[in-house]
């Protein structure tokens, strides 16, 4: 009775360690495709951060007041700050289509870069099971574009510094989606 | 078996303590407000001496106890409160302040991981002149912080104090402007 429990007990053992190596598997698969699917720059697509709460890549806009906006752009290392530039320029263009206008205003802009630090890991095999373990950190730099923005009337009057939306969207659209 | 069930139990029990205990809480305003004295104190007859009142303050985010520490409008508007008393800039009357100021808090740049955990805080401060609804002042700020081991151990505490540090360094920025900032209090007649 003894033996059939504890033979019972090291199956159940046997089946939880599978389980666990399957996930640890998993994991390290998902790591490296999310690397795979970052070694390219940041394209014209909405930063999200249901998941974890942080910033992510991509742009991302709040409305300040009435007809004013703020647009934020973050681009991977690979993306250049003239891209994060266009990036939010794009999504400006779009935003402005959205609320129904035709034309819009920058008020402001400026391109920073940003530092990040990032862990570097080196996959060991601990209990048949490959397990990342961290042995340092790197810094990379990333570009960020800011822009603020204004939606002017449908019948603007005339402003020299009008962006017409769709003129950009055409402009930009091909190259950046 | 049963001794399994327990270990697993009592495994389980602990990992919701330490989830609950790492719960993230919002940044504290009293946190974000620059060290005293960081600039020599301004003038007697500067315009903006007990002038500005904050009239508008946005873009801050609520912070969800499951996630990471973020910046209230409310927080941030009360270090502002602060930073500016602190610093001889606010009015004692919100209506007849000869400036009012209005901050967005654009972007708050924040990392998911790491050790060393680095946030970005990016804010718009308009100051309009009163009298005649001048825009004295109007600028993008953008500051970093860089928290590290030495900052804490825990990760979500590490992250709210860069968080924290990194809007405190903005509105250190902005205070510098307002410093060397040329304006007059009511336009020339």
């Amino acid at each position: 009775m003894m033996l059939m429990r504890s033979l019972r007990e090291v199956f159940i053992a046997k089946r939880v360690m599978g389980v666990i190596k399957v996930l640890v598997g998993a994991t390290m698969i998902l790591i490296i495709l999310g690397l795979v699917g970052c070694a390219r720059p940041t394209g014209y697509t909405k930063a999200s951060s249901l998941l974890t709460g942080t910033t992510s890549y991509g742009y991302s806009d709040k409305r300040i007041n009435g007809d004013e906006f703020s647009i934020v752009a973050n681009g991977n290392p690979l993306t250049s700050k003239a891209r994060v530039a266009e990036i939010a320029l794009l999504r400006a263009a779009r935003l402005t289509q959205e609320e129904g206008r035709t034309h819009f205003v920058i008020i402001k802009q400026k391109t920073e870069t940003t530092e990040k630090t990032v862990l570097i890991s080196i996959p060991l095999l601990v209990g048949g099971a490959l397990v990342p373990v961290p042995v340092g950190e790197k810094t990379t730099k990333e570009p960020m574009a800011i822009l603020l923005i204004r939606l002017l009337p449908l019948q603007p009057a005339y402003s020299p510094d009008a962006l017409n939306a769709a003129e950009v969207i055409e402009h930009l659209a091909k190259h950046l989606e | 078996m049963s001794q399994i069930l327990t270990d697993v139990r009592l495994t389980l029990i602990i990992a919701m303590l330490g989830t609950l205990s790492a719960c993230a809480t919002p940044a504290q305003p009293g946190h974000m407000v620059p060290e005293p004295a960081l600039f020599p104190s301004h003038s007697l007859d500067s315009p903006l001496r007990n002038a500005i009142a904050i009239q508008k303050v946005g873009g801050g985010e609520k912070t969800n106890p499951l996630l990471v520490s973020k910046v209230g409008s409310n927080e941030l508007q009360e270090a502002l409160r602060l930073s500016l008393k602190q610093y001889g800039f606010l009015s004692t009357s919100e209506v007849a302040a000869p400036f009012r100021l209005e901050v967005f808090l654009i972007e708050l740049k924040q990392p998911g991981s790491g050790l060393t955990m680095i946030v970005d805080s990016v804010m718009r401060y308009k100051l309009t002149r009163s009298s005649d609804d001048q825009v004295v002042y109007d600028d993008i700020i953008t500051a970093s912080y860089k928290a590290t081991m030495d900052d804490s151990f825990l990760g979500p505490q590490r992250l709210k104090i860069a968080t924290e540090r990194s809007i405190r360094a903005n509105i250190a920025a902005f205070l510098g402007h307002l410093h060397s900032l040329n304006i007059l209090k009511s336009p020339i007649q």
